[in-house]
């Protein structure tokens, strides 16, 4: 782990000024960073800001509880997004144009119900947990940072 | 508090020691049937193994219009009673908005995708024990219910069928005695929706009593817990595994519980979990014991992982039974603990042994828990092996202290 131990607190309200005409981009896996500050919108989340050696991590607590981590390269792109909380977040906008692969698996006959991986060359998804308790991350292995581990995806 | 004891003072006793129980009322009533047969085999597709299967029977309240589904998967890490539309032929009356008079849907959500259908009333029946009218999910009831909402399909892959289920239905017997709970009378949480007759479904709040609610804890006795009771099987595994699913914790002599409590919050961040330490080093905040988890899941990277079958351990010799011990210590919320011994054998030599097809119970398969169930040692269904295993639930007093909690014992 390689946190640098400052965290950005950042007001809702001065996002949702901010934001308020771009809600309909989100930020996705594989999306810019731009789009991080319209899911705090959407979302109707707090947002705090970790600052990581090669990456940021965006962290946003809904109002359910559930925490939904973005993780910004320096490019601006959101390499990997990670869930935990009570509920699942909207799984669609969160990883965007690769959901339908999360959904691919689920449509497949799989395992138990308590966890569904995607694991190829250019993408990973895993979702897993149990009602008040699920978690889950995707990520880009050919965005990913140097600087940054599979590990700290959580 | 309704209990049936053999020494009336011990029952005298309870009856005035108990506060806040699960019945009402300081009638003692006379036991009734509380074993309800389970197996663990692969399930209807016999793709899964390790599901714990039992049969359900469901009624149009009030009447003895009744219906018995069998292969109904035993899930004590949910609450409520699931089934296929499908698999029902009896006519349930819908759960309505007292504000709209519209039927009632909702979003079941789980790891691996959503549940959606209709809610619906209904006396469930297990063994001598009756839950009356209570809410259940009717899944994919095309019949009385819209299409999937947006909101519901952006959680993950509808598990519409026979074949995504593995089963004909979930009936959740787990700590908590509604599916979302006090959350969801205030806050809309895209898990119940009401849904105009037009197909639009909107997200809506919804009372505890509409919600889908855990059969056991709505019985008129025997209503604090379940216990689950499976035989020891032979390492290589087992073709099946007959147990009981008892109702009630220290309720009747076949019930009392002499193991650990091991408390778990039933709210929070925590709510479920206790603490595992593992090889003295490690420790899992979030741990649990689960029935509907059909393997140990949990992280050492001291343990390679399977190339084929993905998602299990393949410790040692794929041609050979081999085993690793995993010893375990469990300390609840309480500050109780106990000691948990396992063990891990290859799964790729499981799958593919002589005989390997007709083999559906095994005590030893494991896989990676990863970020999908961080800092969690899961205690699937290899856990449930040679034990009774005790699921106390929230807001029910038991002679052992008030749910929630787990306990096991030989």
């Amino acid at each position: 782990m390689r946190i640098v131990p400052k965290e950005i607190i950042v007001l809702p309200l001065l996002f949702c000024l901010s934001v308020a005409a771009s809600q309909d981009s989100w930020a996705t896996l594989g999306g810019t960073r731009d789009t991080v500050q319209a899911d705090e919108v959407q979302m109707r989340a707090t947002r705090r800001i970790a600052s990581h050696t090669g990456y940021e991590v965006h962290a946003l607590t809904l109002d359910s509880g559930t925490v939904v981590k973005e993780f910004v390269a320096p490019s601006g792109t959101v390499f990997a997004v990670a869930w935990q909380g009570p509920f699942k977040p909207d799984l669609n906008k969160l990883l965007g144009e690769h959901f339908s692969r999360l959904v691919a698996a689920g449509r497949q006959p799989h395992g138990d119900h308590r966890m569904l991986s995607v694991h190829a060359a250019d993408l990973v998804i895993e979702s897993g947990g149990r009602m008040r308790g699920f978690a889950g991350r995707a990520y880009l292995p050919a965005l990913m940072p140097a600087t940054a581990s599979v590990e700290d995806i959580r | 508090m309704r209990r049936w004891r053999l020494s009336a003072l011990l029952a005298m006793l309870l009856i005035y020691g108990c506060g806040g129980g699960g019945g009402s009322g300081g009638t003692v009533t006379a036991p009734v049937g509380n074993v309800q047969p389970i197996s663990v085999n692969s399930g209807p597709t016999g793709q899964i193994p390790n599901m714990v299967m039992t049969s359900v029977t469901i009624c149009v309240p009030g009447t003895s219009t009744c219906q018995t589904i069998p292969n109904v998967q035993v899930d004590t890490g949910s609450s409520g009673l699931r089934l296929l539309a499908s698999a029902i032929t009896i006519a349930l009356p819908p759960v309505t908005s007292a504000s709209t008079g519209n039927t009632y849907s909702e979003c079941g959500p789980f790891a691996d995708g959503v549940v959606w259908g209709a809610l619906a009333k209904a006396d469930v029946q297990l063994a001598g024990e009756k839950a009356s009218s209570i809410s259940i999910q009717v899944i994919q009831d095309n019949a009385s219910v819209p299409a999937i909402p947006a909101s519901c399909s952006a959680q993950g892959a509808p598990q519409d069928s026979l074949a995504l289920l593995g089963a004909n239905g979930i009936i959740g017997v787990g700590l908590f005695l509604q599916d979302c709970g006090s959350y969801c009378v205030s806050n809309t949480a895209a898990i119940y929706y009401d849904c105009a007759s037009s197909g639009s479904c909107s997200e809506v709040t919804i009372a505890l009593v509409s919600q889908v609610s855990n059969p056991v804890a709505f019985f008129v006795q025997d209503n604090n817990g379940v216990v689950l009771k499976l035989p020891a099987i032979a390492a290589n595994g087992a073709a099946s595994a007959s147990g009981s699913m008892i109702f009630g914790i220290g309720t009747q002599a076949n019930n009392v519980l002499t193991g650990t409590v091991i408390g778990v919050p039933d709210t929070g961040a925590s709510a479920g979990s206790f603490l595992a330490m593992y090889k003295t080093s490690t420790t899992f905040a979030n741990s649990f014991i689960d029935s509907g988890s059909t393997i140990l899941y949990f992280d050492d990277a001291a343990i390679p992982a399977c190339a084929s079958p993905s998602g299990f351990y393949c410790p040692g010799s794929a041609t050979a039974l081999s085993e690793i011990p995993i010893n375990v210590t469990i300390i609840g919320s309480n500050g109780l603990s106990a000691p948990v011994s396992a063990a891990v054998a290859n799964a790729q030599f499981l799958f593919t042994q002589p005989g390997a097809a007709n083999l559906n119970a095994f005590d030893n398969l494991a896989g990676p828990a990863g970020a999908t169930l961080p800092n969690a040692f899961d205690f699937g269904v290899p856990f449930f092996f040679g034990k009774s295993v005790f699921t106390a639930f929230e807001q029910r007093s038991t002679p052992n202290g008030a749910g929630p909690y787990f306990a096991f014992q030989p």
